[in-house]
């Protein structure tokens, strides 16, 4: 059951990234890189300015919280919730 | 300055570092700064860790380790090899090559069949006595591999002295003398040859301090700008130069922007050039035969090669010649030669495709892809699209294996950026009678596959 910030991000996924997937075929738990999803980081960067431009702030990369924002869609959405201006 | 062309038999010795004393900043930024005495200790206790071996298969992922692990290398007088991607059969493929005992990492990553070496600093009180080491001019120190469409990788060795007239050409081209001092700051890895060129040896030989990350984001890179002092060089590709543009970061001034890997537009430089307030150069190279050109895009599409550099046309291909191109190497574009020596590209050799700035042999690829179990028959297809990163997909006729399976397998034979996005299984392919696949037939098939095709 995903929320309805989870799935406005798999449609900007979706969108900006041109998948053949359908938001809705996104797993809000599932992994979004390498495994599950299957992006890399070009698709991350591409990513990052589609949510900069849709939610008005910059993603930042740490070491640490890299791997746990981009870990699954659920992960991400919660990242955006905290940090949106928009 | 003369720029003697290189010879593969030059025995002469060679600086590892120009414009650089022992006590000038090599790598750092910020907090952190490493001095060359500082990078050679940590260099020579490394050596003495390192097994017997012929090469180093050198997986850093940091740029400072990454160089640690070079020159440590070179003191033992090993080749650095260098895959062409970290998917795994390529990993294993370098890793069983003679003379491959050992791997130099400086994360988790394992390669199976052969030593795993940790990178790890000099320990405290560990010096680096003496002067700054030069090396023979003919010395092999790396080796890079391409794919052509013959499926075999091709090696490429590289002799110091190569590398050194390279760095010293691009350097001259590019005014870096005046940025003594400086820093780099690069968005591409130094395992592939552009980020080998322009984030490692440039600041070797022109004075310059080399940054340790490898920043994605625009708020990244902007931020490893910022810890820089002046003068800043940023060394990067049209992908990243794209989203500093679009995401509205503020950025410190740059003394100069270098862009490679894939052409940038016009409208792109000038934003940037605006943005940084310096200029932005583009390279044009390739692996086997290292930088051939550069321009300054707000300027034209012309490039302009290298001094000393040639380029001869032979039955409608062309190949590169002198400077530091000891071997003439065919070039991969068609060009159009203007006046002055400069050219404009035309177009890509077919077999030859690019995605994300990354090449790849379409005919390596297939055969990757028939490789698999499962798999009757397949073809990679690149389509026409606006899409800022298009991608490949690609097409197979299965025996009734998933297609996930079937992804799942691929992703151990490819670099990540050539997997098809998506995979259509597919009735058959539209071979002709010589068995080839001509382009048109495809492009119906793609069009077919699309929701609400024929």
């Amino acid at each position: 059951m995903s929320t309805e910030l989870e799935h406005a991000v798999a449609a900007l996924i979706v969108e900006t990234l041109n998948l053949e997937v359908s938001a809705a075929e996104i797993e809000p738990e599932a992994p979004l890189f390498r495994e599950g999803l299957g992006l890399d980081s070009i698709d991350a960067l591409e990513l990052a300015m589609a949510i900069s431009k849709q939610y008005g702030f910059q993603l930042r990369s740490d070491d640490s919280d890299n791997a746990r924002i981009f870990s699954s869609l659920r992960a991400l959405s919660q990242h955006i919730a905290a940090h949106r201006v928009s | 300055m003369s720029s003697p062309a290189v010879t593969g038999s030059d025995t002469a010795e060679l600086p590892l570092f120009r414009h650089h004393r022992l006590d000038s900043i090599i790598s750092g930024s910020g907090t952190t700064a490493i001095t060359t005495a500082r990078l050679l200790a940590d260099a020579s206790a490394l050596a003495e860790r390192l097994p017997a071996a012929e090469q180093q298969l050198n997986l850093c992922e940091r740029r400072y380790p990454f160089l640690v692990g070079l020159l440590a290398a070179l003191l033992r007088g090993q080749l650095v090899v260098l895959p062409a991607s970290r998917a795994a059969a390529e990993l294993q493929r370098v890793a069983a090559q003679p003379g491959t005992r050992y791997a130099l990492t400086d994360s988790s990553i394992t390669v199976a069949g052969i030593e795993r070496v940790d990178y790890r600093p000099a320990p405290a009180g560990h010096l680096w006595q003496g002067p700054l080491p030069t090396l023979p001019g003919a010395q092999a120190v790396v080796e890079l591999y391409t794919s052509g469409s013959s499926g075999q990788p091709t090696r490429h060795r590289k002799c110091w002295g190569e590398l050194v007239t390279g760095a010293e050409l691009t350097g001259l081209r590019l005014g870096l003398g005046a940025l003594t001092g400086g820093y780099v700051v690069a968005t591409v890895p130094p395992q592939h040859m552009f980020g080998l060129e322009a984030s490692i040896l440039l600041p070797l030989q022109w004075g310059l301090a080399l940054t340790d990350g490898q920043p994605l984001f625009p708020a990244d890179i902007a931020a490893s700008l910022e810890q820089c002092a002046a003068p800043r060089v940023l060394v990067t590709t049209p992908l990243h130069l794209h989203g500093l543009a679009t995401a509205g970061v503020t950025l410190p001034r740059l003394a100069a922007t270098l862009s490679a890997t894939a052409p940038l537009a016009a409208p792109l430089a000038e934003r940037f050039e605006a943005l940084s307030a310096a200029p932005l150069f583009e390279i044009y190279g390739s692996t086997e035969s290292g930088a051939i050109a550069t321009r300054r895009t707000v300027e034209g599409e012309a490039w302009h090669p290298l001094d000393t550099v040639q380029l001869q046309e032979q039955e409608g291909r062309w190949a590169a010649s002198g400077g530091h191109i000891t071997t003439p190497q065919w070039l991969h574009d068609r060009l159009e030669p203007l006046a002055d020596g400069r050219f404009r590209l035309l177009g890509r050799d077919t077999d030859l495709l690019k995605v994300a700035g990354k090449r790849a042999s379409l005919a390596d690829l297939n055969q990757r892809l028939l490789s698999i179990a499962g798999v009757v028959d397949g073809t990679f297809f690149l389509p026409t699209s606006t899409a800022p990163t298009p991608r490949l997909c690609a097409f197979v006729v299965t025996d009734g294996t998933p297609t996930a399976t079937i992804v799942s397998a691929l992703r151990q034979l490819l670099d990540p950026v050539f997997l098809p996005r998506p995979l259509y299984t597919v009735a058959s392919l539209p071979r002709n009678a010589t068995g080839k696949l001509p382009r048109q037939p495809l492009e119906r098939l793609y069009r077919a596959c699309q929701p609400g095709g024929q």
